[in-house]
């Protein structure tokens, strides 16, 4: 079923409920109509701000060109969302996975597996979870079995075992969270790519290195920052979806810490540059954050945003 | 990219689920062991699964021993294996409005790498509270360390009622755990 939300009545209906929408390149864009933004092509990074991330989701995904162009119908998804943990600000909020799910199911995909079960009592923290039981229960977890893949490329990491419907499926929608981490600075998309690896070897040899007798927490941070550009290699996400709704700006990976509530969801083809605009949730830049500079220098995207279409909308 | 399977089953050095451990409780429970079983017996842990009034437990307490508490707190584990871990309980509780508060109960080998990595995760801020041998009360959630023993109590709100209800937990948390270096 096509729900109709067009690109530009998804800029009519913001500009209609006084949000303000930014189109152009660069942190900075330029304030256009929204008639203009709406003749435009897709964006090549939307970020909504708005007090609802399932609202900001659909239209963020909306502005970057619709969820019928990255999931075909009788496709087969993965969701590589990051719900690992349980503290808030900590894992994607329900709201937008069920946004997700949603859109999903809107493009007729066949299948959509989650690459891991979601914590206890974590949908019933979403207001509309009763009435996306039906997607809910429908949306497969990962068995987790994993391949081990090779990775020329790599620099530090030229090996990884990853789960093997990362590899199979049609379609990958990588949903991160934006949050701090300790051994990285910063959690988004690129490091949401660790999500569908083993914990062991592949993920221990990205935390420690070749120090696995170290007492440190992240003994190696370019080490680890390295590993994870390397292992965006493995497999581009088809989309990426940002949630920076409620932020953790201390103790991350798992907190509790401190937060922050921007209230912004991103989308985007890119996970460089859907981190170099994930930062400034952290206070950082783009340059500060070495994994997003060496993943571009996989050439798996852009780090410098200036040279990306960024839209924004506030809705708000 | 080249890819290539392995044995596939062999290569999940993780279980794939955690140990669910129901807490058997009577209704009118006797008057609490303040000896904690040995560390890693999972028994042991369960017991600081406490309610108190107004705040029950809801669905079952959950244990993870070994790599499984990547399960619980993904990378976050790193650091409690590099400092002894043997075991983790986490539970959920919930009042009469639909307030939640999680409790997070870490047993590491000894007393001393659990202080490594309550000062890790606590540091110095937050509001000093007079509960096991230290603890650190923030916005909506506190931390707690009692021997060898680290606890985590996380609202979901940081309202009186919740902040109340960490503070009771968390005043019952460790007088069950009592120390038990």
């Amino acid at each position: 079923m096509k729900r109709g939300i067009t690109r530009r009545r998804f800029v009519t209906t913001t500009a209609a409920a006084g949000a303000s929408v930014t189109l152009g390149g660069g942190l900075l864009g330029r304030l256009v109509t929204p008639a203009a933004a709406a003749e435009s092509p897709a964006a090549g990074l939307a970020a909504v701000t708005g007090p609802d991330g399932f609202a900001n989701t659909l239209a963020a995904v909306e502005a970057v060109g619709g969820i019928a162009r990255f999931v075909p119908e009788g496709s087969r998804v993965f969701v590589n969302a990051n719900t690992a943990f349980r503290h808030p600000g900590s894992i994607v909020s329900p709201d937008v996975l069920l946004a997700v799910l949603d859109l999903c199911a809107e493009a007729g995909a066949a299948e959509v597996c989650l690459v891991k079960k979601v914590p206890d009592g974590y949908w019933q923290r979403s207001a509309r979870a009763a009435d996306h039981q039906r997607l809910i229960d429908g949306a497969l977890i990962s068995e987790r079995e994993v391949e081990v893949v090779e990775i020329p490329g790599g620099v530090a990491l030229k090996e990884a075992h990853v789960d093997r419907r990362l590899l199979s499926a049609d379609v990958v929608l990588n949903v991160a969270i934006a949050k701090h981490h300790q051994g990285c600075d910063y959690s988004g998309a690129l490091k949401n790519a660790m999500g569908p690896c083993a914990h062991r070897p592949t993920c221990r040899f990205f935390h420690v290195g070749a120090n696995p007798g170290t007492d440190e927490w992240y003994p190696n941070p370019r080490h680890m920052a390295q590993c994870i550009a390397d292992v965006q290699l493995v497999r581009r996400p088809d989309l990426c979806i940002l949630d920076a709704g409620e932020v953790l700006t201390s103790n991350g990976p798992a907190g509790p810490g401190e937060l922050t509530a921007p209230k912004v969801v991103a989308a985007s083809t890119d996970p460089v540059a859907t981190d170099a605009y994930g930062v400034r949730f952290l206070g950082l830049e783009p340059a500060a954050v070495p994994m997003i500079g060496m993943a571009a220098a996989h050439g798996i995207g852009r780090a410098d945003l200036a040279s990306v279409d960024v839209l924004t909308a506030d809705v708000a | 990219m080249r890819t290539r399977t392995r044995a596939l089953a062999a290569l999940l050095l993780i279980p794939a689920v955690a140990v669910l451990v129901q807490c058997g409780r009577d209704p009118e429970p006797e008057q609490p062991d303040r000896s904690m079983a040995p560390a890693g017996e999972p028994e042991g842990l369960t017991r600081a699964a406490v309610a108190v009034e107004g705040w029950e437990l809801d669905g079952e307490p959950l244990v993870f021993v070994g790599d499984t508490l990547f399960e619980l707190i993904n990378g976050g584990a790193e650091l409690y294996h590099q400092h002894g871990f043997v075991q983790a309980l986490s539970a959920q509780y919930v009042d009469g409005e639909g307030r939640t508060i999680a409790l997070e109960v870490f047993e590491m080998g000894d007393a001393e790498g659990a202080a490594t990595v309550f000062a890790e995760k606590a540091g110095e801020s937050g509001e000093p509270v007079e509960l096991g041998d230290e603890a650190r009360l923030e916005s909506y959630y506190l931390n707690l360390r009692s021997g060898r023993f680290i606890v985590t109590l996380t609202g979901y709100a940081s309202d009186e009622q919740t902040t109340a209800g960490i503070l009771a937990l968390a005043d019952a948390v460790a007088a069950e755990l009592g120390g038990g270096s």
